[in-house]
Parts: structure tokens; C-alpha cells; sequence
């Protein structure tokens, strides 16, 4: 591990742990929604991640596609697969909060079918990069769809303002009436900052890890090559 | 741009030219169409269901997997006739190339919804009432968006290893907004009375037209040569 892959994880461990401070000790209870409201300050950080993680995505993908760099194509492909993780704890913590609070595990609400479908997009990325075999090939397949899979996902949002929504509207910065108490904000802008940053230190990592692994293969290749 | 357009013409050409001979697309989205509509009527009894409840669901529900299947079938006859490798060997512009393919699938999805269309007037009894310019319009945009994105992932998944699996895991979700604006619409089109609210899923459905439209006119390029 790097000294800045050191700094980053030291800066996002104290961040988690002031937010466990924060949350648990610190904020008072929400009025109405009791102790389960407080799974706010890990269920937006985690969408917030997995927004920012396919953005890379789609963004490493036009990259490459300019450039043929094949490690822009490993920053998009790690960055898709943290994508999931953090979208999938989103997909968890969002039924484990709302039935309580809603009474539903689920609703087909727009706010939370467009993170299913962002989730599903990105899942059939990572499984066609699975199932084509040849790398550039791989890439360029690859890339085409992060780019046309995250231009679906503001058309989505769109569809907000004809359905009707069960989900809160933005907290932050979503009209007039909306805006948190400054300690609620600030809370949730120090778990934003935590997991962002142990975003960058996992996607590093993944990159690096990548690296090896390609050229591991082209190892293997080699050697078949000599033997042959 | 008289070159741009002469490529065009003949890709749509060949493509319908290499359609008249064998009619693999048009069997499959026809034959598959049907078979989803027959299948809606078994798992959801219109006897018990309001006609605007039903036949929205149906019809899109059908035209998109019996879509999908006929666009990976148009996109396997490309590579099996040699028609991909040609196209490569050629200069022409791929831009070019993918508004030929979008308008020949495009013709082939309208010209096999028509068909399916037509049973599904006689079984859910429409009429004029429901057949109104608003009803098309929905059914030609919700086909452009789904033929602009077809077009480019029929190609894609042909080179993945799952091949025909590859081409509803990477559309569906692409698509779930062209399909949720599409479904509504239909049904308010079918509702009696007024066409409340249609006005903003045209809109959505003409964006996303134009979105996957330009998205494919600059992308198509990269997979076709892959």
C-alpha cells in the first residue's frame, strides 16, 4: 500500500468514526421516525457513491474510446464494480428503512426504481465483460455501454416530474421548503466525505490490482508462446 | 453528404432486400409477438380486467421481447452472410451505416407491430375510438427509442459469449423509461375521456428518442468495428 493510499484510508476511517460519534451519540432523535431515521447518514452517502462511481464509469469509458489507453478502461471497469457494491447497500438500506417508516418494504416509486434500474445497468456491464473474451475487444464493448447505460439514468429522473413520488423529495437543495438543521447537514456531509473517500482508496486498489492481473496474463501468454 | 446518404440507402436496401428472401425477422417478431399476447391473455384474464388495464402492458410486453429477438436475429444474419465484414472492408461512414440499420429495423418492427397490432383489435375489441393519432404516435416513438438503442446492443451482444441472453440483460434496463412512458401513455390514450398528462410522456418518449439516437450515431462505429 502507497503512503497517499495510507493518508487516504486514515482520513476516511476517522471520518466513520466521527460519523458514528455524530449519529449515535451526538444528533438528537428524529420527532417522528424515531431511531431507524438514522440510517439516512450511510442510505444517501452510499447513493451519492454509486452515482459518482458509474459517472466515472461512463467518463473513463468515453476516455478510452478516445484514446485506447488501456488503464482508462480499468479505472472504468473498477470504478463499476464499486458502483455495485455501494448501489447494493443502497438497495438494502433503503427496504430496511422504509418498512418501518412507510409500512412497505417496497414501492415502485421513481426514486427507487431508477436506482434498481441504474443498478441492473450496471450489473449487465459487468456481465458482458465477463463473457467477451478478447481485451480490446472487451473495452471498447464495454465502454459504449457505461456511456449509452448512464444516459438513461437523467431520463429516469425526469419521469419524476410526471409520477407522482413516495420518496422524500431532496433534502438538500430540492426547493424552498426543504433544507436540514446544520448539525444534520454536516453529519451527512461527513459521511459523504468518509465513503468518497474510501471510494478512491478501494478504486485505486482495484486499478492496481487489474494492472497485475493483465499482466499476469500477458505473462502466461508469453510463456505459452515460448513452450509452444 | 450525397455519399453519406448513398450508404445509407444501400445498407437499408440490402438489409430489406436480405430480408425479402429469407423473412427471419419478420417471422420471428410476428410469430413471438403473438405468442406474448395469447400468453397475456392466459396469465391475465381480460374478462376480469379493464381493456386500458391490459392491453398497454400487453402490447409493449410483446413488441419488446418479440423486438429483441428479431433485432439479435437481424444482427446474426449480418455475421453469419458476411454483410459485417463487407461493411468493415468498405469505407463508408459508420454513422452512415447506423441510420441505414436504424431505418430497416425500424421498418421491420413497424411493419411486424402492425400485425400484431391487428390480432390484438380483434381480440381486446378496439375500435375507433382507441385507434386515435395520439395512439400511433406513442407506438412510433416508443419503436424509434427502442430501435435506437436495439440497434447498437444487437450488435454488441452478438459479440458477448451469452449472444442472445446478452441483448434483453443489456436493453431492459436501458429501456425502462421508454417502457414505463410508452405503457402510460397507452393507457391514457385507451382510457375514455380526456388525454390528461399524455402531453408530458410524448415528450419524455421524443427525448429519449433523440438522446439513444445520437448516442448510437456516434457510438455504433466503435462496436461495429470491434
Amino acid at each position: 500500500m502507497r503512503s497517499t493510499d495510507r493518508i487516504l484510508l486514515t482520513l476516511s476511517a476517522a471520518a466513520m468514526l466521527a460519523l458514528c460519534y455524530l449519529v449515535f451519540l451526538y444528533i438528537p432523535l428524529e420527532k417522528t421516525q424515531g431511531y431507524i431515521q438514522k440510517i439516512f447518514y450511510i442510505h444517501v452517502p452510499c447513493a451519492w457513491v454509486g452515482f459518482v462511481a458509474f459517472t466515472v464509469t461512463a467518463i473513463m469509458g468515453g476516455r478510452y474510446l478516445a484514446t485506447r489507453d488501456p488503464d482508462h478502461d480499468r479505472w472504468a471497469a473498477a470504478s463499476a464494480e464499486i458502483g455495485i457494491v455501494f448501489t447494493t447497500l443502497v438497495l438494502i438500506t433503503g427496504p430496511m428503512w422504509a418498512r418501518p417508516v412507510w409500512g412497505i418494504w417496497w414501492t415502485w416509486d421513481i426514486r427507487l426504481t431508477s436506482t434498481l434500474v441504474l443498478w441492473l445497468i450496471y450489473l449487465a456491464y459487468l456481465i458482458l465483460r465477463q463473457t467477451v473474451a478478447e481485451r480490446d475487444r472487451r473495452s471498447v464493448l464495454a465502454a459504449v455501454t457505461g456511456i449509452i447505460g448512464w444516459l438513461g439514468v437523467p431520463i429516469v429522473y425526469l419521469g419524476n416530474r410526471v409520477r407522482a413520488s413516495q420518496h422524500p423529495a431532496p433534502v438538500v437543495g430540492g426547493g424552498e421548503d426543504s433544507g436540514l438543521a446544520p448539525i444534520f447537514l454536516a453529519t451527512l456531509l461527513v459521511g459523504v466525505f468518509s465513503l468518497t473517500v474510501f471510494y478512491i482508496v478501494l478504486l485505486r486498489a482495484r486499478v492496481r490490482g487489474a494492472r497485475l492481473e493483465d499482466a499476469i496474463e500477458e505473462l502466461q501468454i508469453a510463456e505459452g508462446r515460448d513452450h509452444a | 453528404m450525397s455519399a453519406f446518404l448513398s450508404v445509407t440507402r444501400a445498407v437499408f436496401r440490402r438489409d430489406l432486400s436480405a430480408e425479402w428472401r429469407q423473412k427471419d425477422v419478420l417471422t420471428t417478431v410476428i410469430m413471438f409477438g403473438l405468442l406474448t399476447v395469447v400468453t397475456f391473455v392466459f396469465a391475465f384474464d381480460p374478462a376480469r380486467h379493464a381493456r386500458e388495464e391490459i392491453v398497454p402492458g400487453c402490447l409493449w410486453t410483446a413488441y419488446l421481447f418479440a423486438g429483441m429477438l428479431g433485432l439479435g436475429r437481424s444482427a446474426a444474419r449480418d455475421g453469419q452472410d458476411g454483410g459485417t465484414v463487407g461493411l468493415l472492408l468498405s469505407p463508408a461512414d459508420r454513422g452512415a451505416v447506423y441510420v441505414g440499420k436504424f431505418l430497416s429495423h425500424a421498418v421491420f418492427m413497424l411493419a411486424g407491430e402492425a400485425v400484431v397490432l391487428l390480432f390484438t383489435i380483434v381480440w381486446f375489441d378496439l375500435d375507433g375510438r382507441h385507434l386515435t393519432a395520439p395512439f400511433f404516435l406513442i407506438l412510433l416513438l416508443g419503436t424509434l427509442g427502442f430501435v435506437a438503442v436495439g440497434t447498437v446492443f444487437a450488435v454488441v451482444s452478438q459479440k458477448s459469449r451469452l449472444r442472445e441472453v446478452m441483448l434483453p440483460v443489456l436493453m431492459l434496463p436501458i429501456l425502462a423509461p421508454m417502457v414505463m412512458a410508452a405503457v402510460e401513455g397507452t393507457a391514457i390514450v385507451l382510457t375514455p375521456g380526456s388525454n390528461e398528462g399524455l402531453g408530458e410522456w410524448l415528450k419524455l418518449l421524443a427525448g429519449f428518442d433523440l438522446v439513444f439516437a445520437v448516442a448510437g450515431f456516434l457510438l455504433y462505429g466503435f462496436v461495429l468495428e470491434e
